[in-house]
């Protein structure tokens, strides 16, 4: 009988702790969650894991981090206009980061807002010239945006021909 | 039946220790055990842009597909030497590509060059070749009186497309200028039983008419055409 009671004993505080972490950690489980299902291609749940972690919280990373993962699964969903004020809000906190800048460019490349897209990809470039994803993106967008002329000088820099002889 | 209330006991026992216990050690590890890998989101465009992408490109970019997407704007922009330029140098490098080089014998085409786009679109497997390119093609035969090739063209493209006119022309045409004058009255009669109000087709039916002799009926076609 003792022996019963003191296993019981056990479980229910097993029970009571896994409980307590899941309501200590909540941000961190979640964030986790998000992870989980963003990698296993279940975008909706990663959407609503992620939408209720509270940034920086133990194990939870930043605004940036979690806001970067949130746009990303809504990218992933393809829900580019939930996602670009997401990338926009982070681009205006952190206006030297090249990898999110190419991340908003490509996103109003998405929801055909070319304009956009080539100032932002030009900004890129001024910053890093050799980036060759950037130029290709913007002599395209250039080429979408019907200017001609400035699409083919971005392809011919990419390529550093003139376009004279063969 | 104290026996009875030991066995339920046991069992009790076993049950936690077999299945609530593990369920919970579970659900602790699948909640806190997270993916550490990011994924990066597939890019398509929501739009439709016109069709300069080659490809989705996501880290490196080959000169290749650079210089491709290159030679389609200059095509665009009626820069048709200097495209033909970029289509030869890609094709160079890549002779393999068969879109490019029906892109680039188009151009050529474009560009008053028809026997060199013929030479090209020859060179491409047949299975490889775009409908459009395949009636291309058969403008090109056609324009060179290589007439049976421009008909097999032709009617392989009118096979899956029977209501498409414009093809069904070119092949009674086609047909009239190897002075097969039945198969291609038939193909007249075709045409006029879709657009009888056709004059332009109306007169050029008359015409074949009077090339096989049949006057009359000549004369009765072109009639119609007249206000």
């Amino acid at each position: 009988m003792k022996k019963t009671v003191l296993i019981l004993f056990l479980f229910v505080i097993a029970g009571i702790t896994t409980g307590a972490y899941h309501l200590v950690n909540r941000d961190w489980v979640l964030y986790r969650q998000g992870e989980r299902q963003f990698a296993a291609g279940n975008i909706p749940a990663a959407i609503a894991a992620y939408e209720q972690v509270r940034p920086g919280k133990t194990g939870v990373p930043g605004k940036t981090g979690v806001e970067d993962r949130l746009a990303a699964a809504y990218l992933a969903a393809g829900d580019v206009n939930r996602a670009l004020p997401v990338l926009e809000t982070i681009r205006r906190r952190e206006p030297d980061n090249m990898p999110l800048a190419t991340s908003l460019a490509d996103a109003y490349v998405r929801s055909g807002r070319f304009a956009q897209a080539a100032s932002l990809y030009r900004e890129i470039l001024k910053k890093s010239p050799e980036d060759r994803r950037a130029r290709i993106e913007l002599a395209r967008v250039l080429a979408w945006e019907g200017q001609y002329d400035e699409s083919i000088g971005e392809y011919r820099k990419m390529l550093k021909t003139t376009g004279e002889g063969p | 039946m104290r026996s009875f209330h030991c066995r339920c006991r046991r069992v009790i026992v076993c049950l936690f220790i077999g299945v609530f216990f593990p369920a919970l050690l579970v659900s602790a590890a699948l909640t806190s055990i997270g993916a550490q890998e990011k994924q990066t989101p597939t890019l398509k465009p929501k739009v439709a842009p016109p069709e300069i992408r080659i490809a989705d490109t996501r880290e490196t970019i080959p000169d290749w597909v650079a210089r491709w997407e290159l030679a389609r704007v200059l095509s665009y922009t009626k820069r048709y030497g200097e495209s033909i330029r970029e289509y030869e140098r890609l094709l160079r490098e890549k002779p393999e590509l068969s879109e490019a080089r029906v892109e680039w014998a188009t151009v050529l085409f474009w560009d008053g060059k028809p026997a060199e786009a013929l030479k090209q679109l020859e060179l491409v497997p047949p299975g490889k070749i775009p409908e459009k390119a395949r009636i291309l093609m058969a403008d090109l035969y056609a324009r060179q009186k290589k007439y049976d090739r421009a008909e097999s063209l032709y009617r392989d493209y009118l096979k899956s497309r029977p209501d498409d006119l414009r093809v069904r022309l070119r092949l009674a045409e086609v047909l009239s200028w190897e002075k097969r004058y039945e198969p291609s009255v038939r193909e007249y009669a075709e045409i006029l039983k879709a657009r009888p109000d056709d004059s332009q087709v109306r007169r050029k039916y008359g015409l074949v008419l009077m090339w096989m002799g049949r006057f009359d009926d000549a004369a009765r076609e072109l009639k119609k055409t007249l206000p």
